[in-house]
């Protein structure tokens, strides 16, 4: 029974790097041997590597692998797909677990190659280790053993740092200890810096003391200035602040007057300096000034009088020259009549006149022409007759009215009650006899009777309508008829005498009325306007005869129709003008002559004053005066000022007397000069004096202090003013004494910063040392290589526990695991080597026995190392899966290429035997020798695939379009056939929209009525549009300009198309796309082969662990790729707009257009179909 | 009367872990622990059974923190009575000098037991009165930094009836042992009423029994579980306690089982942080103020994924408690579903599957695997002496290392090591 089994059935490769757009299936392998043979290229290691992709979950797919394959598993079948690294299978639709996980060297044991095979075993060594490996169930004990012992030489440097960390430690802690001393250094240096404080204080005043001194000595150094007047010390001492400020004062008074005399005597020259230049008499007056200055303004005055009323003679002689030359029809007029007011106001009232009647004449002239002529009035009913229809109409109202207001209403008396009482009881007993009698309408008539005589008689009768007798009413309204009928025209009668014909025809009486009353008031109106313009002639013409009177009456030029009134007021007002300018000139005459007679008047007194001064008249006597009179007023002003001048220089000279600073320097015995340089050097020595008194002063205070205020100390104090050499001497001695004792302060002071420097260096070091945490962290150091040192000998002892291990299995190994493999390796080696040879494994070293003797791999053939190779790895894998397990497919490839016929006929025996037990076996090659021994030796039931024709199949079935046929078969006669008909015997397709155009049949830039065009360029050769393009465009045929453009108007139809329509998607596209969040797409793919391929409906469509992120995300790249569009431009658009653009190369009634049209209808279509 | 007690503080040690997230620890972060919870208890007495500071740190780290903590802890009032550990032989005789000649008033509340006539070595009692209740002290120093004999050979007849409280540092029940060994036989033996007692770092608390206080907060990634200090309360001569006074921090063993349902590393992720909350939820119960959770993670179970590489992600916080992984993942899974697959196999693997699932169960070995075992601890025992290890002392030891368990543990990590190296060599086929 065979053991159960992973077999393929089919293999769908639809995508996989290197074949993109390639894909193919391989369909119906059987179990037992597959032989599948092909040139290079055409995909064998593909094919190979998509069906272990298929089988192995963990092996790497490369990128946009998508994979698909039928199996059966155990004799189950199982469907399979692998999306890049995501192998799912599934039974019934369900998914089933899948390989969880393997080695690539397990993986590796199942694809046996010549040349890895023969690569692998070049060196017999490493060979055998490598098979020795396998055969201990894949794992390297020896380097497991290496593993876990090589942490053992890592121990010794662990050891190293564990003991420099305790060493650090060691030191630090020895260094520590040997501070312990520390803290009480620390206090007694504490002890000591104590004092620090009070030394400070202490250097302090020395310094102060030493700085004091210092002062001092500096200004007794400065007494120097003092030199000069050393033997006369009581004179600067004597000299006060008070003597100092008289002598200031008192030669300050002097060098004043001093000044004041030199000043006004300069003054008095540069007066008589400044007066010679003028040219004035000795003595000037005031009243010279004020007659210069007042006949130079009187003269200014008339020049300026004289000039202006020349101006005006002048202008209005300008004036009246201009009158002149307007008017020279007045010219004589002063022999006219006067034209008095009167006559004047007569004129003009005659031209207002005459002008009114002229207008009046013109509107009323417009009037009569706008009312027409008179109008004829139509015949009209007398008014009388519509208030005979309202009568009437009273009348009939009344009449109508009439039953209801007869209606008896009974008036109650005193004593009617008893009168009714008795006959309402004389009608009841009739009533009741009546109906006893069985006479009911005729005693009911009888009690009425009796019953209205009683009422009668009792005047309780009803009461009648006033005036409201029917039948009078019915006279009267006959008789109103009777007066309209003699009043009104016949064509006023009513048809019939109803109410509403009356009142309709009382209205058009009325309307009738009025338009005729209006008609005749507007022919009133004509009449009186045709007789109101006929006055007006009258008078306007009696108002021209007027004017013409009045022209002639004054003999007036011109026209004296009906502008003479603006004529006539024209010629006064210009008339007026004239004479107005006349008297103007004649006036301004006369005041210029009196303005002249004036200037020159001043004038000649003007020259006699300026001849006065010795001055000339000039050019204008104007400036000479104004110039005169502004020396005049210097003059003047000079004059004072010199008298000032002179009065001040007597008074001074006047007040001259024996000088108060002379007496006061000979009151002191002294020269000025002396006096001043002694003073001076008083000054100076003051403040040097004042400084000292005040140092002196701190001193005092110092020493006092410091008990240090001597005798000799207070001597200088008192008499600081002595001679300087005591003084210096005195000093010098105190400042030595200060010094030393200043040295000393100063050397305890640094004795006690040294301590306080190394109290505060041993504070750090002890804060340092107590806060720094340096020896615990040597520690932690210590304590982590201890740990590590730790971990490492518990390492070391996994190691040598897992070498026990290791050792222990070696040994069990050698007699429980190895022998079946080796056993059943060397039984497939011998029949390989048709019992030549048996295997034998020594020292991890595979030898082949033959005979006695024991060959290792070097001495052994190719072919014969590559039969024991196979053996081995054969047996393995029988080991590994074991007698119960699932065999897996073996992948073989060339392993025959070294072998002779014998050793292949034992190899493909040996591999029929294991193929038998159910297991399926590949075979791949590209040589067809090999595919010749399989098929000759394999027998029938191996199962040998052409993968080339497998491909060329698939290509074949996806795209339908014929390629190039190098022996051109004869193209059908149209005949009679439509272009449709035609096309369809050709086999050609309709219009495709996914095709390039120029791979898309001939017929399809042809119209109706040109197939035998098509038959032609078909015969010669031309099936394509492509080709037919390339072939006119390369001929230049003007005859073929229309087809050209027919097959560029189809091109850019198409690109149109495209571009409005979405993409078709595959799988494929699906497969390779890199779509974000969809990393597997396996769930994806199902949903796409659910529907359809539709991308909308894949949107729509619930996805597996796909949520609505993800299904954003598809849809983005849905769009961003083609594959959706939101709105698709109709067909007829596109057309229209290809008709709108190509119209001027291809003409519209072009049958190229029907091909166009044709093209651009049916190219929706996602795959093309046969016409 | 409350009595706060607390042993091996090693002040001076730096924690030898990472650090807690957002809390440092430093050498002296233990006895801080000690002395704030002391106040913050109001504790009326202070014992300190030894050990208060680290012995290679006993110069100014240590002494510095160790002299302001008492000083501050005399301050407030308590009675601090301390014996010295084997750490602390000489540094409490000098801090007890400095406290008598700087703060004399204070210093008699600072009783340091176990010394006379100015020697360390002795058995001394003390009486603390507080209120109207009185306690007896009595308690034994470390003369030296090793002492082999059993202090209790020497110890005293007590007067009177006060309640005692004896103080005590050295291995119990250890015999060999060279720091200070004593039974529990001699310990009943005194009739004293409770037993404070000092140098195991691991927290053995139980009522009415000598317990070892364990160290305040945890020192090394091994000192797993909660650590503090303990109350103990004396009310009309009656004891009660000792109630743990736990400490912010703790480092906890975290086992993450794994199935082979955990196929990504997202579900080993998931499976850790699952742990370490449920963990942190357990941890809290008995501890509100908890501030951090070290976790020492452990995957077992079967899985194909590997441990995760890096630990940094899996810092946390929960309810104000920060948690992070210490160290690596272990990783303790085999392959799924690989074991029981192989027990029937003849060859090397069955042979380890059959080994494995004894070792799990804990069966005998059969006897061809037993004398393994025998060498394995041998090999333990040789390696203590090699001359690389030789340097290493009895504190570094593994405390998971304890024979003979533990070559049983070995023997298991190198079957599954081993097994899970051929299976993962190896094609499954029948799942293919």
């Amino acid at each position: 029974m065979p053991a159960p089994s992973f077999q393929f059935e089919q293999v769908d490769l639809n995508a996989m790097r290197g074949f993109e757009g390639q894909s193919f299936k391989v369909q119906g392998l059987r179990p037992g041997i597959v032989v599948i043979h092909g040139p290079n290229t055409v995909g064998k290691s593909t094919l190979a590597l998509a069906m272990e992709l298929l089988l192995w979950q963990q092996l790497e797919a490369p990128e946009g692998t998508f994979l698909g394959a039928r199996v059966r598993v155990g004799g189950h079948p199982q469907e399979r797909t692998r999306i890049q690294d995501r192998l799912v299978a599934k039974v019934d639709g369900q998914a089933v677990a899948g390989s969880a996980w393997i080695s690539p060297e397990t993986r590796e044991r199942y694809r046996l190659s010549l040349t890895d095979l023969l690569q692998k075993s070049q060196t017999n060594q490493p060979f055998g280790k490598h098979l020795s490996k396998e055969m201990s169930g894949g794992v390297d004990f020896p380097a497991l053993r290496r593993e876990a012992t090589a942490a053992f030489s890592r121990r010794i440097g662990e050891t190293t740092v564990y003991n420099q960390a305790q060493k650090r430690v060691d030191e630090q802690a020895q260094e520590q200890k040997g501070q312990e001393s520390l803290e009480s250094e620390i206090r007694q240096l504490e002890a000591a810096v104590a004092t620090l404080d009070q030394h400070q204080r202490a250097e302090k005043r020395l310094t102060a003391l030493d700085r004091a001194m210092d002062s001092l000595e500096r200004l007794l150094g400065q007494d120097a200035a003092l030199a000069p007047f050393a033997g006369r010390e009581p004179l600067l001492l004597a000299l006060r602040e008070h003597d100092d400020t008289r002598f200031q004062e008192y030669r300050e008074a002097r060098d004043a007057a001093k000044d004041a005399l030199s000043l006004l005597e300069n003054r008095l020259g540069q007066l008589e300096d400044q007066l010679k230049p003028l040219d004035l008499p000795s003595a000037l007056r005031a009243d010279q000034l004020q007659e210069t200055s007042k006949l130079a303004a009187d003269l200014e005055q008339a020049e300026q009088a004289a000039a202006g009323t020349g101006a005006d003679s002048a202008e209005a002689e300008a004036l009246l020259a201009d009158w002149q030359r307007a008017c020279p029809w007045l010219t004589g007029t002063e022999s006219l009549p006067e034209l008095t007011p009167d006559v004047l106001e007569r004129a003009r009232n005659l031209a207002r006149r005459f002008e009114q009647s002229q207008g009046l004449l013109h509107a009323l002239t417009r009037l009569a022409d706008d009312l027409g002529p008179e109008e004829a009035v139509a015949a009209v009913p007398p008014p009388a007759a519509a208030g005979i229809l309202d009568q009437w109409l009273d009348q009939r109202r009344s009449l109508e009215a009439l039953p209801r207001a007869a209606e008896p209403k009974p008036r109650w008396g005193a004593g009617a009650w008893l009168l009714l009482g008795a006959g309402l009881l004389a009608g009841l007993a009739a009533v009741a006899l009546a109906l006893r009698a069985g006479a009911f309408p005729v005693t009911a008539a009888v009690a009425a009777a009796l019953l209205g005589l009683v009422l009668g008689a009792l005047g309780l009768r009803p009461r009648p309508v006033q005036g409201a007798d029917p039948a009078g009413l019915q006279r009267d309204l006959e008789t109103l008829q009777t007066r309209y009928t003699a009043l009104a025209t016949p064509a006023f009668a009513p048809g019939a005498w109803t109410p509403a014909d009356v009142a309709n025809l009382a209205g058009a009486i009325r309307g009738g009325l009025a338009r005729a009353e209006a008609l005749a008031l507007r022919n009133e109106d004509r009449i009186r306007a045709r007789r109101r313009k006929g006055e007006e002639t009258q008078r306007w013409e009696s108002l021209r005869a007027e004017a013409a009177q009045l022209a002639l009456q004054l003999n007036l030029p011109g026209e004296t129709g009906e502008a003479f009134g603006g004529y006539l007021e024209l010629f006064v007002t210009r008339l007026q003008a004239g004479q107005g300018l006349r008297a103007k000139v004649a006036s301004a005459r006369s005041l210029h002559e009196q303005a002249t007679h004036q200037r020159d008047t001043l004038r000649a007194r003007a020259d006699g004053h300026l001849h006065a001064f010795n001055r000339s008249p000039g050019i204008d006597r104007g400036v000479a005066l104004a110039a005169l009179s502004e020396q005049l007023k210097t003059g003047l002003e000079l004059q004072a000022e010199r008298t000032r001048a002179q009065d001040g220089l007597a008074k001074l000279r006047q007040d001259s007397r024996p000088e108060p600073l002379d007496t006061f320097l000979a009151g002191l015995d002294l020269q000025e000069h002396t006096f001043q340089e002694a003073w001076e050097t008083r000054q100076r020595w003051q403040p040097q004096m004042d400084g000292f008194s005040g140092q002196l002063k701190l001193v005092e205070t110092l020493f006092t202090q410091e008990n240090h205020w001597t005798p000799e100390l207070q001597a200088l104090a008192e008499r600081h003013a002595r001679p300087l050499g005591e003084r210096r001497e005195r000093l010098a001695l105190i400042r030595a004494e200060l010094q030393t004792e200043l040295s000393r302060a100063q050397e305890t002071l640094r004795l006690i910063t040294e301590q306080q420097n190394s109290l505060v260096l041993k504070q750090k070091i002890l804060k340092d040392l107590t806060r720094g945490g340096t020896l615990a962290s040597l520690i932690l150091e210590r304590d982590l290589a201890a740990q590590q040192l730790e971990a490492r000998r518990v390492q070391e002892l996994e190691g040598r526990t897992l070498g026990l291990l290791i050792d222990r299995l070696e040994r069990r190994g050698a007699d429980e695991d190895l022998k079946p493999q080796l056993k059943r390796a060397s039984e497939l080696f011998q029949r390989f080597t048709h019992y030549r040879y048996e295997l034998r494994f020594i020292n991890d070293t595979f030898m082949a026995k033959e005979g006695n003797r024991t060959l290792d791999l070097a001495q052994l053939s190719e072919a014969t190392r590559l039969q024991l190779l196979m053996a081995v790895r054969l047996a393995y894998v029988e080991y590994q899966e074991g007698p119960e397990g699932i065999q897996l497919p073996l992948f073989l490839d060339e392993v025959l290429a070294n072998c002779d016929d014998h050793r292949a006929v034992a190899i493909i025996e040996t591999i029929k035997v294991m193929a038998a037990t159910g297991r399926q076996i590949f075979y791949f090659t590209a040589q067809p020798d090999e595919v010749e021994k399989w098929r000759t030796l394999g027998g029938a039931d191996i199962q040998i695939i052409d993968l080339a024709e497998v491909r060329q199949m698939g290509l074949q079935q996806r795209i339908p379009l014929p390629g190039r046929d190098w022996t051109r078969p004869p193209v059908p006669d149209p005949a009679d056939a439509s272009l449709l008909e035609y096309a369809r015997t050709l086999g050609a397709h309709s219009p495709a929209l996914w095709i390039p155009l120029g791979q898309q049949h001939a017929w399809l830039a042809f119209a109706e009525g040109e197939q035998r065009t098509l038959h032609e360029a078909l015969q010669g050769g031309l099936a394509t549009l492509g080709q037919m393009r390339g072939y006119l465009e390369a001929q230049r045929d003007p005859s073929a300009e229309s087809l050209v453009a027919t097959i560029a108007i189809l091109e850019e139809a198409q690109a149109q198309l495209q571009a409005a329509r979405p993409r078709p998607l595959t799988a494929a596209d699906l497969a390779q796309a890199e779509i974000k969040g969809f990393g597997d797409k396996t769930s994806l793919l199902e949903c796409f082969s659910r529907c359809g391929g539709d991308p909308r409906r894949l949107l729509a469509a619930p996805i597996a662990d796909v949520g609505p992120k993800k299904v954003g995300y598809l849809k983005d790249w849905l769009q961003a790729g083609g594959y959706l569009q939101d709105q698709e431009t109709p067909a007829e658009e596109i057309l229209a707009g290809l008709k709108g653009r190509y119209s001027s190369r291809l003409g519209l009634t072009a049958p190229g257009w029907l091909a166009v049209e044709r093209f651009v209808l049916a190219a929706g279509q996602q795959e093309p179909s046969f016409a | 009367m409350k009595i706060l007690c607390a042993a091996d503080i090693h002040l001076g040690r730096q924690p030898s872990m990472q650090g807690f997230p957002g809390r440092t620890l430093t050498f002296h972060s233990a006895w801080d622990f000690v002395v704030d919870s002391a106040i913050r208890e109001q504790a009326d007495l202070l014992v300190l059974a030894g050990d208060l500071v680290e012995r290679d740190n006993r110069y100014f780290e240590a002494w510095g923190p160790l002299k302001a903590g008492v000083t501050r802890l005399l301050q407030a009032g308590l009675t601090v009575a301390a014996i010295a550990g084997n750490h602390d032989s000489e540094i409490l005789p000098r801090l007890h000098a400095d406290l008598v000649r700087e703060m004399p008033a204070e210093a008699g509340r600072f009783l340091l037991m176990g010394r006379q006539d100015g020697k360390l070595g002795h058995w001394t009692q003390a009486v603390v009165t507080c209120g109207a209740e009185s306690l007896r002290l009595v308690g034994w120093s470390f003369p030296a930094h090793h002492h082999s004999a059993n202090p209790l050979d020497g110890f005293p007849a007590l007067p009177g009836d006060l309640p005692t409280l004896g103080l005590l540092h050295g291995d119990l029940d250890i015999p060999r042992s060279s720091y200070a060994p004593f039974t529990s036989g001699a310990l009943r033996a005194t009739g004293i009423d409770r037993w404070v007692l000092g140098h195991i770092h691991a927290p053995s608390a139980r009522d009415a029994a000598p317990f070892y206080c364990g160290s305040p907060i945890p020192l090394r990634a091994s000192e797993t579980g909660a650590h503090g200090c303990f109350a103990l309360t004396l009310a009309n001569r009656a004891w009660s306690g000792p109630v743990l006074v736990p400490a912010g921090i703790r480092i906890e063993t975290l086992e993450v089982p794994l199935t082979p349902a955990d196929t990504g590393e997202a579900d080993v992720q998931a499976a850790i942080l699952q742990g370490m909350r449920a963990a942190i939820r357990v941890c809290q119960e008995g501890n509100p103020g908890l501030e951090g959770v070290l976790f020492r993670v452990r995957l077992t179970g079967e899985s194909a994924i590997p441990a995760p590489r890096t630990t940094d992600e899996y810092a946390l916080a929960l309810d104000g408690v920060h948690a992070a992984i210490h160290g690596e993942v272990e990783n303790f899974t085999r392959p799924p579903s690989s074991l029981e697959a192989w027990l029937a196999d003849k060859g090397a693997r069955g042979l380890l599957a059959r080994l494995i699932q004894d070792l799990d169960q804990g069966l005998v070995p059969q006897e061809a695997w037993s004398d393994l075992l025998g060498e394995i601890a041998r090999l333990e025992t040789e390696s203590r002496s090699a001359g690389a290890f030789a340097p290493l002392d009895s504190r570094w030891k593994d405390e998971t290392i304890a024979p003979p368990d533990w070559s049983r543990t070995l023997l298991r990590r190198a079957c599954v090591r081993l097994f899970n190296a051929m299976i993962r060599g190896e094609a499954t086929h029948a799942s293919a």
